[in-house]
């Protein structure tokens, strides 16, 4: 049985030039889907609902949060920015060590 | 070359079907299901940056991708004449800058395999997020055309891009999405009153432009629909009609009944205010 072609095991240069019909066909393409095709994946994937991301990084003493594109929330900074105008603010602050005894 | 740790479980079907994308994004053999599952995983795959430390695809893609190319191709939809058409040679553009960007970063060659899946991650999103961008202004410009009254965010801007809707009309919330984005969005509770989502009709094999509706503003505008499963739905577009979905109902009405509907609404609440 021959192995499956993945993403993964196609030649390089067989890789690159099937970006660049891609990017060709994708162009085009206004990303419209069959109806029933969308039907069948909404009822679906409406049931596995995922959790909201933030991610967090810490640049010198400060706190960076970032969200994915698509994500319905907006960070800024250390700010998240609430649906109802609302501000969520995260602040970092330092603890001295527990005396351990 | 950097390490890249693929989320747990990341099976060879999934590479499989990430090849297949890219090979046929169109084509009618695509598992869409599948494929929203997979790159909605691959947000959490990891790339090991010797020296830099950990980041996440979502959070390289943010960083690299779209911080650099999506405010200035939203800009330029605004100049287009004809949004829909001239979009594609902005979007190609704004692809082919994405493996350059990645090599730059010494996070993609083609030789090193693990790196094609970042690669594939970026051209998803790109496609995703830029054609829903592209779609919202052809639908907001239309809605100015058609005399409908409503309010919209303004995406060039980033202070409203993300807002958690993107136009009000007659006090209802509402979002334009295309369908593979609506998809990608689909785990997610639906918060707006109504969604303006594109489709194809396989049946006739043509596009056409639909509006999903929470009853109360359907209730608003018109009334009574019958209710179908959405395997009929083709059948009974333009007429607008009732689905189920998750233990409630959504109206789906053709965009230009919809259209039509909110105009008359609105026209007959200028007469009663003056």
């Amino acid at each position: 049985m021959s192995e499956q072609r993945t993403i993964e095991n196609i030649p390089a240069e067989e890789f690159e030039q099937i970006v660049d019909r891609f990017i060709e066909q994708a162009a085009a393409w206004d990303g419209a889907l069959p109806a029933e095709t969308f039907f069948e994946a909404w009822d679906v994937l409406t049931d596995e609902e995922s959790p909201l991301e933030v991610q967090a990084v810490i640049v010198g003493n400060e706190l960076l949060l970032e969200t994915p594109p698509e994500s319905p929330l907006t960070a800024r900074g250390s700010r998240i920015l609430l649906e109802d105008g609302r501000e969520l603010v995260i602040r970092l602050r330092s603890v001295e060590p527990t005396l351990q005894v | 070359m950097p390490e890249i740790i693929l989320p747990t479980g990341f099976t060879e079907i999934e590479r499989a079907m990430v090849l297949r994308y890219l090979e046929d994004v169109a084509g009618p053999g695509q598992d869409w299901l599948g494929l929203v599952r997979t790159f909605n995983r691959l947000r959490e795959a990891v790339v090991v940056i010797p020296g830099k430390g950990r980041r996440t695809f979502a959070s390289l893609y943010t960083r690299l991708i779209d911080s650099h190319l999506t405010d200035p191709f939203i800009a330029a939809l605004y100049s287009l004449d004809d949004v829909e058409q001239e979009s594609v040679i902005l979007w190609a553009s704004g692809a082919r800058r994405i493996r350059p960007v990645l090599e730059m970063a010494g996070l993609y060659a083609a030789d090193d395999p693990p790196t094609r899946l970042l690669l594939a991650y970026c051209l998803y999103w790109w496609h995703a997020t830029a054609k829903g961008y592209t779609f919202e202004v052809e639908i907001f410009r239309d809605l100015r055309q058609s005399g409908v009254d409503f309010t919209a965010h303004d995406p060039r801007l980033r202070s409203e891009r993300f807002t958690p809707y993107d136009l009000i009309v007659l006090g209802f919330r509402g979002d334009v999405k295309t369908s593979t984005y609506f998809l990608s969005l689909a785990g997610r509770v639906l918060r707006s009153d109504f969604y303006i989502t594109r489709l194809w009709l396989s049946e006739v094999r043509s596009r056409t432009l639909v509006v999903f509706l929470k009853t109360p503003m359907w209730d608003e505008i018109d009334g009574e629909t019958l209710l179908i499963a959405w395997r009929e739905l083709e059948s009974c577009l333009p007429q607008p009609v009732r689905i189920a979905h998750r233990g409630g109902e959504l109206v789906v009405s053709d965009y230009g009944v919809w259209k039509e509907k909110i105009r008359a609404y609105q026209s007959r609440q200028e007469v009663q205010d003056e």
